[in-house]
């Protein structure tokens, strides 16, 4: 039998072993279920935005993973058209963007059919700041990202 | 030691307010996060002492904090993603804020609940204001009062549609715009401090004239 020392020791390590192992495997099931929630909620703004940009032509974003370091601070879709069965080679790309007040979640379509990236709007309703945030397109940071888009969707395999 | 207190308490409301987009929504989730750290701490604590192991007792906060701050980053993908995806890295900024009032701004109390009331109270404080910061940012900078809804954001337009064309205001959106705002409020309670300082030293003059 164990003195009341060792007994005491013994108790204080199972809380402490028992504390972590319950921390861990909240953190494993919370870490695959917050997964779907990602891919499913970031493509619904990624729809909302581009509904915004042009109206009636998008009828899908379907998710691709993205293999890099900035997979906490992007998400890369397919989109499908709704006049196309088919993907007609056009990607969305959704990627928190630094700007003069503060990050904002920035949407861009890029083509892969004429290499064009465009900028497609914020997916958050900015209202009166609109207009001097999207005044960030032709200078800072906006410009800096839809620069990046390309090697973003090489780094995602499309 | 009371002006360097107030430093600490506008530091700690920095580190929240400058990295995040100025809307009430961020507020919300930040300073939720903020709070349950500063309880758990509180009740680690406690829990540390009972057990007798305040020798590996910054370990173990510092693996609170962490572990603490990924759980909520998951359940905040897990409730709102743009929200996740905006704040990103900005969501480990509440465990410096609460570090700081917890360690610097709060008193020590005799057993648990008086220290938890303690640690609420200076808490409350720096949330109380870390809101307020981000509600006038909110209004006047952007025109809108945003509110955490599931898996989205719920946007109310509060300025009338007609301010939509008029960047009246949108500076303090901003982030230089914010740091003007702050560096206004801190001109000010120094003032108001000096103030109350002046009149505290008058008062043993005054009495004295009256004996």
């Amino acid at each position: 039998m164990l003195d009341k020392e060792n007994k005491e020791i013994l108790i204080k390590t199972g809380i402490i072993a028992g504390a972590v192992i319950v921390i861990l495997t909240l953190l494993i099931l919370m870490t695959f279920l917050a997964r779907k929630s990602w891919e499913r909620g970031l493509s619904d703004e990624v729809m909302t935005t581009l509904e915004q940009y042009s109206p009636g032509i998008y009828k899908d974003a379907t998710f691709i993973e993205l293999e890099s370091n900035l997979a906490s601070s992007a998400a890369v879709y397919a989109l499908e058209r709704k006049t196309s069965a088919n993907s007609t080679g056009e990607y969305a790309v959704i990627v928190r963007v630094p700007g003069i007040a503060g990050p904002m979640p920035a949407v861009f379509i890029h083509s892969k059919n004429s290499k064009i990236t465009e900028f497609a709007g914020y997916a958050v309703d900015n209202y009166k700041g609109k207009f001097v945030l999207s005044g960030e397109k032709s200078f800072g940071s906006l410009s800096y990202w839809q620069s990046k888009i390309e090697r973003i969707l090489e780094k995602a395999g499309v | 030691m009371r002006n360097s207190k107030t430093y600490i308490f506008f530091a700690a409301a920095l580190a929240m307010i400058i990295p995040v987009p100025g809307r009430t929504v961020f507020a919300v989730y930040l300073l939720v996060l903020f709070n349950i750290l500063i309880v758990l701490t509180t009740l680690l604590n406690s829990g540390i002492k009972k057990l007798g192991l305040e020798k590996h007792d910054r370990i173990f906060f510092a693996l609170e904090i962490i572990s603490v701050t990924i759980l909520y980053k998951q359940i905040m993908t897990l409730i709102c993603p743009v929200v996740s995806l905006t704040l990103s890295f900005a969501i480990y900024l509440p465990a410096v804020s609460s570090v700081l009032a917890v360690y610097f701004l709060s008193e020590k109390g005799n057993g648990i609940k008086e220290d938890l009331c303690e640690k609420l109270k200076s808490s409350g404080k720096i949330s109380l204001f870390v809101f307020c910061i981000f509600l006038v940012r909110d209004i006047i900078g952007f025109g809108t009062l945003t509110l955490p809804g599931w898996k989205k954001i719920i946007t109310l337009h509060i300025l009338p549609s007609v301010s939509e064309k008029l960047s009246l205001g949108v500076f303090f959106a901003t982030i230089p715009g914010c740091l003007v705002l702050i560096a206004v409020i801190l001109f000010c309670s120094q003032i108001f401090a000096s103030g109350k300082k002046i009149e505290k030293t008058a008062e043993p003059d005054s009495t004295e004239e009256n004996k």
